[in-house]
């Protein structure tokens, strides 16, 4: 073995491909094609079955809204809200724009990811709402 | 357990985390005259990032332990801490262990910033707002009930002297009106992270008579009092939020935790006669007193001004502040003291306690450790 020798592990795992995915603004998940699930958080190996992941573009995938709360906590845009989201199997907290077609209920409501990326060293995922 | 102390909390000073933790270690040693030659393990709880922990501080103190080492499991370190020392202490590869918990105000385990599931929000209030949110419209606890919550840990920690709100006092209106941080979650149910330390000192039961001989040739007017620890539960059940939101508010962590501690002491919620619950927000009491079987499910509101159990006597986390790796600590000190009978703390009980019960989570709720203690 040559220890002068740089990188030795240049494979990357699913949870740094999973950053450099959201960093390039792409929404991926991991999916176990033996137990046909979606599994949080991004790894390589399932923690149902152990088996490998793959990782699967959700970019398009509807989620639904659980609960939407006002943030007067971050010094985001005023004109978001925060919302918690199931996506497939799992879920995310995110932000959705407020505008007039999202006051009031939006409990229940189906939202797809708009835009993620990275903001201050934080993961960030922005939603919008689509129609059936 | 035969000793315990807490230290004052505050909110910053320039002490590094050695120095912070020796301040609770050694009064803890002078005051119970324990033989420092006998203690066989110190455990430092803290989420302090400085290497070798506990091996400095046992050298600073004089001790040679048989193990050493640091626990770190962000805001219940301190109960893990309690639990592998009782662990070491019940295998026999101690009779004996020092547990020190310190924390800096600047502690990196104020925020779990790796769990991508909360996206930006991976502060602790936007899940405690969640929390408050979801048990508000699922169950109908009001925002009085839960507010009041705030109010009487407040009014508790006046007369706590390590307490870091002891000279605050609050009332329901300035609660309800205090800023909202992320609605409905409001600043004054909210704690505050602070520096501070505590240490406690657990023997093996059967060398209870050996330990306090000890003590009586080296040093007058020192005693042992003991406490026995008769229950533990601990459960981790995930790490990020998007796989506890779906539990806590079913059988999450605590509530295991909970039924696994009752099962080992022999005991029941109604045979508790004070609690320590962990209040890092108001709506966790009220989680807690459902999740210790105090209260049904859901109605953990209607239980806020009860007289049958003395809960958080100290204030709890909302008045005395998180130091995070020394709170499970702290609330195992303060059940050690209402048990043993020492001053202090308000009580509404009319009748000397018998047992404690000590609940401390972490990282929302995802790990619960719960603490029976009999005098």
């Amino acid at each position: 073995m040559n220890l002068n020798q740089k990188n030795l592990y240049t494979k990357k795992n699913n949870q740094q491909k999973f950053i450099q995915y959201i960093k390039k603004g792409k929404f991926v998940l991991p999916y176990c094609k033996k137990c046909r699930k979606t599994i949080w958080p991004p790894a390589d190996n399932c923690r149902l079955c152990l088996n490998n992941l793959s990782l699967k573009d959700y970019k398009n995938k509807k989620g639904k809204i659980l609960e939407f709360l006002l943030d007067k906590f971050s010094n985001n845009n005023a004109n978001t809200i925060m919302i918690v989201v199931k996506l497939d199997q799992i879920i995310l907290i995110g932000s959705l724009d407020q505008d007039k077609t999202n006051k009031g209920k939006i409990e229940g409501k189906k939202v797809r990811i708009k835009k993620c990326g990275f903001i201050d060293q934080k993961i960030f995922y922005h939603f919008e709402i689509v129609n059936n | 357990m035969v000793g315990g102390v807490t230290c004052e909390f505050r909110k910053g000073t320039d002490r590094d985390i050695v120095h912070i933790a020796l301040e609770s270690a050694l009064k803890l040693l002078k005051d119970t005259g324990f033989p420092r030659n006998f203690i066989d393990a110190v455990i430092v709880s803290s989420c302090s990032p400085d290497q070798y922990l506990s091996s400095i501080i046992a050298e600073i103190v004089g001790v040679k332990p048989k193990i050493s080492h640091r626990i770190d499991n962000l805001c219940n370190s301190g109960t893990n801490a309690i639990i592998s020392a009782f662990s070491y202490i019940a295998s026999g590869l101690c009779d004996s262990a020092l547990i020190i918990g310190a924390e800096k105000s600047n502690t990196l385990g104020k925020v779990f910033s790796t769990d991508f599931s909360r996206g930006q929000y991976n502060h602790p209030i936007f899940w405690g707002s969640i929390f408050k949110k979801i048990h508000m419209k699922k169950y109908g606890s009001t925002e009085e009930q839960i507010c009041q919550i705030a109010v009487n840990n407040y009014i508790k920690a006046r007369s706590n002297k390590n307490a870091i709100n002891r000279s605050n006092s609050v009332n329901l209106q300035q609660v309800l009106n205090s800023r909202v941080l992320i609605e409905p979650l409001k600043l004054l149910e909210c704690c505050s992270i602070c520096e501070g330390s505590s240490s406690i000192l657990l023997i093996a039961d059967e060398k209870f008579s050996f330990f306090k001989s000890k003590i009586t040739s080296n040093k007058r007017n020192c005693e042992l009092i003991p406490v026995l620890i008769k229950g533990i539960g601990q459960q981790t059940n995930c790490a990020s939020f998007s796989n506890a939101i779906t539990d806590i508010f079913a059988e999450g962590s605590a509530r295991m935790a909970a039924q696994q501690a009752y099962k080992m002491a022999r005991i029941s919620p109604k045979d508790v006669d004070i609690a320590e619950i962990h209040d890092a927000f108001s709506i966790l009491e009220i989680l807690g007193y459902e999740d210790l079987g105090f209260a049904n499910k859901g109605e953990g509101g209607t239980f806020v001004n009860q007289n049958k159990i003395s809960i958080n006597s100290r204030g709890g986390i909302i008045g005395c502040g998180h130091p995070i790796g020394v709170t499970g600590i702290a609330q195992a000190v303060e059940i050690f003291e209402q048990l043993v009978g020492k001053q202090g703390h308000n009580s509404k009980l009319n009748r000397s306690p018998n047992v404690g019960i000590v609940h401390n989570l972490a990282a929302a709720g995802t790990s619960g450790t719960v603490l029976i203690m009999e005098s």
